[in-house]
């Protein structure tokens, strides 16, 4: 559990938020990131991530959501990064790079019954954050 | 349908592949959740006994009365379950557009939130329904299913014209409230001793009292005051309550409209039996003992109510505005009132009307020849009115003007049989401008086909004439936005049903449903297995052919990709085990899914809906999970039939692939579809 989860008897009346920098993220393996964040969503977290995953780490991600989707506990998350330039360069070199050029993109994460998108584009995400 | 068959001449399935020599590629179908064919949630149908009633409680009769429900649908968040022990009939448009009774064999719900449209009428017809749900509507091919987000201002829609309920009897609501005594019924009551009432049963004389008491009566829980300055109808409704039991005590005073009450508890609560309920002047509406009576107590009944609430309108002049109306506070009493004509082949304009800041509705019968049928059929017992509508039947300056899009199939029809316009049209002074506006009155056609032969080309002539539908007009078309569940039927074999206001709409029907249809096909699904169809499903040995080159290839079909999967959803029509098992099914189908793509396809197909934004979420994600392993992709921008589809709008969303438009209801663009299979994957 990372240290910024707050134990249950700190919480007040409100939605926490994670915000993960690169940096930490970068010592990590993909499913200890997946863990990391699964964990702070299942505690009603909002996490959000400065660099995102990597398109593999998401389809991890949602084959793990999907695992551990449970009634009555956890039905599964919301996540939101900035949609891809439209202009990305697929360079036969990017492509041997593989996930290491992949953009950073900042990608927002949390429980699907606490957060809604309202609006979102190339360099805006705007979401509403209920509590549970 | 259209991509099933047009695949199905171009794949043929390979029965020898194990002397290939080489391993099929793995083409997994991707894409996002699709929304089907739907009704909003409270739009009433019409069923083939003459009652209406609201489509999701259509929906949980189902779920209820199924011993064992067997679910057909493929995706997690849709139920589409058998009609196997409940019996539902609805009356049915056929091709030729003759109405019959039909069961319905499924009914469907799913969860949505997007947009839905609400579609009214020139006949003031409303329904709200999906962007793709289809009407039958006539264009300038003729008869034709229209998806609502097609429909434009002015498109002819058919409606119910006529329509002659099944016949079942009504059978009286157990009250609870009511204890026998005798013959008689009293009210159940601790501190009184209550007048008891004699059960009678409906005849055209109750049924006329029904209609007194809806009509003009302050009708609570304890009483019915009949208020009206008709002696006559004041002293009807004494006289039945007398053979009822019950004496009513008449209120006269200066001013004021005389009332007849009937004080009496037990005959409150017995009407409560014949399904007519104590209610304010907004939520009245016809009772279920009528909308199922014979004939005969039908016609009283409605000739009351036209007594008290009918009025006779231009009887004096010759311009416009000749309407035989009546009018209320609810909108579903009009409509009530609108099914019971219909058994006599009238129909009306449902109107809104403003009055003192309360909300009417009007409906009004306009044509001459409705107003004739209209006195054959009902009449008044009132003789100022019965006057009035002897002056408006005498007039015939109202026809059936509506006109249909139909010249050119019509010009076409009379070069195949080389006739003369005048022959025929039976007329050539207007047709130079009904082909200018392509378009061509209802009665004209009716007449055309009383001397048209019976051939091929004039089918379509005497299908129109012959029919009872109604064609009706849309004058408006509103984006609503809708969060909840939507609710469709499948009807066997016409594929169609009514709204309760007339409505006619094409239902869903499990092939041109499927979002992904022609994979459905491809894969071949035809045992409906329940909870193994809603995980991806594999057709293994595909071939397909295109010039010259030839490619084996495994299809596999996946649940649309979701990050959230929400069991409470499903809870409302099954048992929480059930729900339960059943998004672990969902779950478990996206999971698959995801795991395939990192380990065990070749290529992806990625569909999706061109009517649709491409930019959201799962697909960024999608497409960009998919790039990451370097699979070729083919973007299928499916739907382009519709009106508000952009490929443009996909093409600029992931330039970096190939996108493929097509339609894969129509079968619109399928040799590019099947070249670029065979040339990206072969």
């Amino acid at each position: 559990m990372p240290e910024a989860t707050n134990a249950d008897d700190d919480r007040r009346d409100g939605v926490q938020i994670d915000l993960i920098s690169g940096e930490r993220m970068d010592g990590m393996a993909s499913m200890e990131k997946i863990r990391m964040i699964l964990d702070g969503v299942h505690d009603g977290n909002i996490v959000i991530l400065e660099e995102g995953l990597t398109p593999d780490e998401e389809s991890k991600l949602i084959e793990v959501t999907m695992a551990e989707i449970n009634p009555d506990e956890f039905n599964g998350i919301e996540i939101e990064t900035y949609p891809k330039s439209s202009t990305r360069d697929s360079s036969l070199l990017g492509r041997i790079m593989g996930n290491d050029e992949t953009p950073k993109k900042l990608t927002v994460i949390g429980p699907a019954n606490q957060i809604e998108t309202l609006h979102k584009d190339e360099n805006l995400i705007s979401a509403l954050v209920s509590r549970s | 349908m259209g991509l099933f068959t047009g695949l199905k001449d171009s794949i043929s399935r390979v029965t020898d592949r194990l002397f290939s020599d080489q391993e099929p590629k793995r083409i997994g179908i991707y894409g996002p959740p699709n929304a089907g064919k739907c009704l909003a949630e409270g739009e009433d149908v019409l069923l083939a006994d003459g009652t209406y009633e609201p489509i999701e409680s259509i929906y949980e009769r189902v779920v209820r009365e199924e011993n064992d429900p067997v679910d057909v649908s493929d995706e997690p968040h849709e139920r589409w379950l058998e009609c196997n022990e409940t019996t539902i009939t609805v009356p049915s448009v056929r091709d030729d557009l003759t109405v019959e009774p039909k069961e319905v064999s499924h009914v469907f719900r799913q969860r949505y939130t997007g947009p839905m449209y609400r579609i009214k009428t020139r006949l003031g017809r409303e329904l709200t329904v999906s962007p793709d749900h289809p009407f039958i509507s006539m264009t300038a091919d003729g008869v034709t299913e229209l998806p609502a987000e097609e429909l434009s201002e002015g498109t002819a829609v058919a409606t119910l014209g006529e329509y002659t309920p099944t016949g079942t009897n009504y059978t009286l609501r157990p009250n609870d409230a009511l204890y026998a005594d005798g013959g008689a019924v009293v009210y159940e009551s601790t501190y009184h001793n209550p007048k008891p009432v004699t059960p009678l049963e409906l005849d055209p004389a109750v049924g006329r009292f029904l209609a007194l008491t809806i009509a003009e009566a302050q009708h609570d829980t304890r009483s019915i005051a009949f208020a009206n300055d008709d002696p006559e109808l004041r002293a009807e409704f004494e006289e039945t309550a007398r053979r009822f039991g019950i004496e009513t005590t008449t209120y006269e005073y200066d001013d004021k409209t005389p009332i007849v009450k009937a004080n009496s508890r037990s005959l409150v609560e017995y009407l409560k039996r014949l399904d007519c309920e104590p209610a304010s002047s907004a939520e009245k509406r016809v009772p279920q003992s009528i909308l199922l009576a014979d004939d005969e107590t039908v016609t009283a009944f409605l000739r009351a109510m036209f007594d008290c609430e009918g009025s006779v309108q231009g009887a004096e002049t010759d311009a416009r505005g000749r309407y035989v109306t009546i009018s209320s506070a609810s909108r579903e009493l009009i409509v009530g009132i609108q099914i019971l004509l219909l058994r006599f082949g009238i129909v009306g304009k449902i109107r809104e009307k403003r009055h003192d800041g309360k909300d009417y509705y009007e409906f009004c019968i306009g044509r001459s020849d409705q107003h004739r049928r209209f006195q054959e059929t009902i009449g008044f017992d009132s003789e100022a009115k019965a006057d009035r509508l002897e002056k408006l039947c005498e007039a015939n300056s109202s026809p059936n003007v509506h006109t249909l899009p139909l010249m050119e199939v019509l010009e076409d029809a009379r070069d195949a049989l080389g006739m003369t316009q005048g022959a025929f049209y039976g007329d050539d002074k207007h047709v130079a401008r009904m082909r200018r506006r392509n378009s061509i009155s209802v009665d004209r056609l009716e007449t055309m086909a009383e001397s048209l032969p019976a051939v091929a080309e004039t089918d379509l002539v005497h299908q129109i004439a012959d029919s009872t539908l109604e064609w009706d007009e849309v004058v408006s078309i509103e984006t609503v936005d809708y969060d909840g569940y939507i609710y469709d039927l499948t009807v066997a074999d016409n594929h169609t049903f009514a709204s309760s206001e007339g409505l006619v709409v094409h239902n869903t029907t499990l092939a041109n449903r499927i979002a992904r249809d022609w994979t459905g096909d491809a894969i071949g699904t035809e045992s409906h297995i329940p909870h193994e169809t809603r995980r991806a499903r594999r057709k293994e040995g595909v071939e397909i052919e295109r010039n010259g080159k030839s490619v084996t290839i495994d299809i596999v079909d996946t649940p649309g990709v979701t990050t959230k999967v929400d069991y409470e959803e499903f809870t409302d029509d099954m048992d929480k085990d059930d729900a339960i098992r059943r998004s672990r099914e969902a779950t478990e189908g996206v999971a698959e899914a995801m795991h395939w793509l990192r380990e065990d396809v070749d290529g992806v197909i990625y569909v999706l809906d061109s009517a649709e934004d491409p930019i959201t979420q799962v697909n960024t994600m999608l497409i960009g999970i998919i790039e990451s392993r370097d699979l070729p992709v083919l973007i299928f921008a499916n739907k382009i039939d519709l009106e508000g589809s952009s490929v443009k709008r996909i093409e600029d969303a992931f330039p970096q692939h190939k996108t493929v438009a097509l339609s894969a209801k129509e079968g619109d663009n399928m040799d590019e579809v099947y070249e670029n299979i065979a040339e990206y994957f072969g």
